[in-house]
């Protein structure tokens, strides 16, 4: 009796076994009929910026299909409530980035184009059919982020969980198979899954204040002129005592410093008078205050003017200062008084020189005079102001 | 006889058990997601479930999703090959770059002092052959005269000059100009999580920007890593004026 039961428990056991077996051969057929889509490889989708909401993003979308004859493509986005699984649901609400108004450029497939594309999808369509099996681009430009709000599962205040999802099939004819929505994929050739994430932004702010320093000096004036500034007071003469005279053109000099950071340069403008004595007696401006020096002064025909020299490094800072053409000579003047903006007390100072930013500008300022054998007798001064006036 | 056919019987018994208890990860490549009625509620369930799929099951009014298996993200690995091990996380692919939103004034900048600070960012990426972040934005601006101008940012690590245009970040711990920043911190511990600081940018108190670089980024699924960025600004004395701005543009990437 025992021997008759453990024949009959051993063979239930062994058709059972022979049925399990057979179903675990079979199963893995089945199932392959079910799902014959193949997977793209090394895929990704690279934003162009990650911020929430943000329009005119570029996403670039890189893959490798299997080489399956292929011409059209659907990219479906999914909210951060889905999944990045073909086929399975595939919740479109404001959460997905939108391709209303996308553009398409791409290295797969001949002529590439758009066709239905819209919140959270795009469909592509080829003018030929590829084989590719290599790494592909595709640029999908002037796309809108989902915002923070409208990803269901994004907080906004740390920006955790604003992840969502894209989906990529491809389908061997130009109207995309029997697609029919995100989780009715219909017969795909490749499919793969994508998980993207927007952030916030992280926003640093700082101020760079306007900068001018600017210095008359004697002599030649530091960076910043922090240093080696002395009084501008100049002395026009020869001889014991200094005095003017017809036999000679006398001249000293005097400096200007400039650190600025106007990135609209800096304009650097003298103004003031002429040699004058207390009784109003005046050594005129050179050349009868033209506007179109410079000018030469001769030794006995009086005059008063003043030049920038025309060497770069000697006359004038190496980098930062163009002296104004009519002021830029090695020998002559001028002293402008007929111009709108003449260097005179009434107008608004000639222009001498521009400085554009930097931290050691200078220029050496030549005055000169000579006088005319009926010059009046008397002391003579001039007050000159140089005026630096930055556009940032 | 009888004892060779029992034998055999207990053999193929022992084979169809293999068979039936492998099966799952054979089967696992066929995986697909059909939606199943849950009594009010909807789900989603694998019609066979591999090492890190998810089950959800269900009763009539509760879903139980269970991780079956778990690919996790603890990983180990040989010259060949990589396997995972770990807890918690879903079949699917994901990322996730956690930036709080952060806005940050660090007032009047001169030249003849380094301003500066930092802010934090998480990444945490599942099923993925690793993940990039990448500064996707350049470098700080200010409109000054109708131009615009952007701080001068080193293209090579440099240590932070007084008085140079300079603005750069690193990802790193520094001294100088101060005590800032911080190593990449792995959450929970460096078991599960593997990001690191993208090379030039992980350099105590050496600093660059360029826009379009990698700064972070992990070889291999990772749980969070939260990086600290330090953010250096030292101006010339010819720097442009201006109020200015920079949003920091933070693309993380996952390659799947």
């Amino acid at each position: 009796m025992n021997k008759l039961i453990k024949r009959i428990t051993a063979r239930a056991i062994y058709f059972a076994s022979v049925g399990l077996l057979t179903i675990g051969v079979i199963s893995p057929l089945a199932l392959t009929g079910s799902a014959n889509a193949a997977t793209v490889s090394t895929r990704s989708i690279q934003m162009s910026t990650a911020a929430q909401g943000a329009t005119g993003v570029t996403y670039t979308v890189t893959f490798t299909p299997s080489g399956t004859s292929v011409q059209s493509l659907v990219l479906d986005f999914c909210d951060s409530a889905s999944t990045p699984i073909p086929g399975a649901a595939c919740a479109t609400s404001a959460g997905v980035p939108d391709f209303t108004n996308a553009t398409v450029s791409s290295t797969f497939m001949t002529s590439l184009t758009a066709g239905t594309k819209g919140l959270g999808q795009i469909k592509l369509t080829g003018s030929a059919a590829s084989t590719a099996s290599t790494a592909q681009t595709i640029t999908l430009s002037n796309v809108t982020n989902p915002t923070s709000a409208a990803q269901t599962t994004c907080t906004g205040t740390t920006g955790a969980g604003c992840t969502f999802y894209g989906r990529i099939y491809t389908f061997s004819g130009s109207t995309y198979g029997t697609y029919a929505s995100a989780s009715s994929i219909g017969n795909a050739v490749d499919t793969g899954g994508f998980a993207l994430a927007t952030s916030q932004s992280i926003t640093i702010t700082a101020t760079v204040k306007e900068s001018l320093t600017f210095c008359a000096s004697k002599t030649q004036p530091s960076v910043g002129c922090t240093t080696g500034v002395t009084a501008p007071n100049l002395t026009l003469g020869h001889g014991t005592p200094t005095a003017l005279d017809s036999t000679a053109v006398d001249s000293d000099t005097a400096y200007f410093g400039c650190s600025t950071n106007a990135n609209g340069n800096v304009v650097v403008r003298i103004k003031g008078t002429v040699l004058t004595s207390p009784s109003a007696n005046t050594i005129a401006a050179v050349s009868a205050g033209g506007s179109a020096g410079p000018y030469s002064i001769t030794a006995g025909t009086a005059a008063f003017g003043m030049r920038i020299g025309v060497t770069s490094g000697t006359d004038y800072s190496a980098s930062g200062v163009t002296p104004t053409a009519k002021y830029s000579s090695a020998t002559q003047y001028s002293w402008d008084t007929t111009s709108a903006t003449n260097n005179t007390n009434l107008g608004a100072g000639d222009q001498i020189a521009t400085v554009t930013p930097a931290t050691d500008a200078w220029a050496k300022l030549n005055f000169a005079a000579t006088a005319a054998l009926t010059t009046p007798a008397g002391i003579y001064t001039a007050s000159e102001s140089l005026i630096a006036t930055g556009t940032f | 006889m009888g004892i060779i056919k029992s034998k055999i019987v207990r053999l193929a018994g022992y084979l169809s058990f293999l068979m039936i208890m492998s099966s799952p990860m054979i089967f696992s490549s066929f995986a697909q997601a059909t939606t199943t009625s849950c009594g009010g509620v909807q789900c989603v369930t694998q019609s066979t479930t591999g090492p890190g799929g998810v089950v959800n099951a269900c009763s009539i009014n509760y879903c139980l999703n269970a991780s079956l298996g778990d690919t996790g993200i603890g990983n180990s690995s040989s010259a060949n090959y990589q396997a995972y091990a770990g807890y918690t996380t879903t079949a699917d692919p994901y990322i996730e770059l956690v930036t709080p939103n952060s806005i940050t004034n660090v007032g009047v900048l001169d030249s003849s002092s380094t301003k500066y600070t930092t802010a934090q960012f998480s990444v945490r990426a599942y099923l993925a052959s690793g993940y990039t972040v990448i500064n996707g934005s350049s470098a700080p601006t200010a409109l000054s005269n109708g131009i615009t101008h952007y701080l001068s940012a080193p293209s090579t690590p440099a240590a932070s000059a007084v008085g140079t245009e300079q603005f750069g970040i690193n990802l790193a711990s520094n001294t100088v100009p101060a005590s800032i920043g911080a190593v990449p911190q792995q959450l929970p511990s460096n078991s599960y999580s593997y990001g690191t600081a993208a090379a030039g940018y992980n350099t105590s108190n050496l600093y660059k920007y360029a826009q379009g670089d990698t700064i972070a980024q992990s070889s291999s699924s990772s749980g969070y890593t939260t990086y600290t960025v330090s953010y250096i600004f030292n101006i010339s004395p010819v720097t442009p004026s201006g109020f200015y701005s920079f949003t920091h543009t933070l693309i993380a990437t996952g390659y799947y």
